[in-house]
């Protein structure tokens, strides 16, 4: 699983479900977290981080950047092309998930979700990224 | 309860199909996310009417409903009790009054009722656009249907920590050429 000092960034733009996310990480004892409220914001301190952060996890529909054109625009650096990226969304649409996927999403998530839920996709995302 | 749906004036629209998607969106995001086990025990067809529902709230969201069958508009109500209640499982904090820190829960709750019902719509042949909710809060008021609807309907869930409200009103999206 994710070391606890893993340098997070959590992007909704609804604060509640940030801190929903945020709530959840820290049970987990990952407390480095940074929130931002749309794509644009979180680009920027993904672009002025330091150190770099060790996970994105990001709702897709917000104002501004959506969390698919940030995963693209993250993926089309080469800083970010290995960054665990997340995306959490109510919508399940196949062609987000689809165009998610070839974007090169780390792992998809659907609201609503319980801790348990994120805890399982927290740990396969890791899984992939850290062990092949 | 399911004989009061497609009841209505002449001038009407109540889908059940769509009605229930509502609904079983509203227990699985209550249930899952806030963990809120939800029971709808009143559904009210109403009249067309230019005043308010009869139902007061503190907080209420309010989203459009525009799909390929039919258009409208979905809200949530709260009184302030249940909405502190459900806001403070869905964060795991303890607030004690609604304020910028939790207002946009209600707003949250509804937009992934919205998603919900637009992923399973879809096995139902219904396409919905997606829709930015707007949240308002205040003191005991009431929220009225606007104007041109044909179906309005109002539920009363129970919860463990109190009733919410779902009111929405929806009319059969006119064909081409109307």
């Amino acid at each position: 699983m994710f070391d606890p000092s893993t340098k997070i960034l959590v992007v909704d733009d609804f604060l509640s479900m940030r801190k929903a996310v945020v709530n959840n990480c820290k049970d987990l004892g990952m407390t480095n977290i940074v929130e931002a409220a749309d794509g644009l914001e979180a680009w920027r301190l993904l672009d002025t981080a330091n150190p770099p952060y060790g996970l994105v996890i990001s709702d897709i529909t917000m104002p501004n950047m959506t969390g698919l054109q940030l995963l693209t625009k993250a993926r089309a650096d080469a800083r970010f092309a290995k960054l665990p990226i997340m995306l959490i969304t109510a919508e399940g649409e196949q062609d987000y998930v689809l165009t998610a996927a070839k974007s090169g999403v780390s792992g998809y998530i659907l609201k609503p979700f319980t801790p348990e839920i994120f805890v399982e996709k927290l740990k396969g995302v890791y899984k992939r990224h850290f062990k092949g | 309860m399911k004989d009061q749906i497609g009841k209505g004036s002449s001038e009407t629209y109540i889908d059940p199909v769509v009605v229930k998607l509502i609904m079983d969106a509203s227990c699985e995001v209550l249930g899952v996310q806030m963990k809120t086990d939800v029971k709808f025990t009143t559904i009210q067809p109403l009249q067309s009417m230019t005043g308010g529902s009869g139902t007061l709230y503190d907080i209420a969201s309010v989203i459009g409903l525009v799909g390929n069958e039919l258009i409208g508009s979905l809200a949530i109500g709260f009184p302030s009790a249940t909405f502190l209640k459900v806001a403070n499982r869905m964060m795991r904090e303890t607030f004690t009054k609604i304020d910028k820190e939790n207002a946009d829960t209600a707003g949250e709750i509804l937009n992934i009722i919205s998603g919900v019902v637009r992923r399973n719509g879809r096995n139902h042949g219904y396409t919905f656009s997606s829709a930015i909710p707007n949240v308002i809060v205040g003191k005991e008021f009431e929220l009225a249907p606007g104007v041109d609807h044909s179906g309005l309907i109002k539920l009363r869930a129970d919860t463990d920590v109190g009733p919410f409200f779902l009111e929405f009103t929806m009319k059969k999206r006119p064909s081409e050429g109307d």
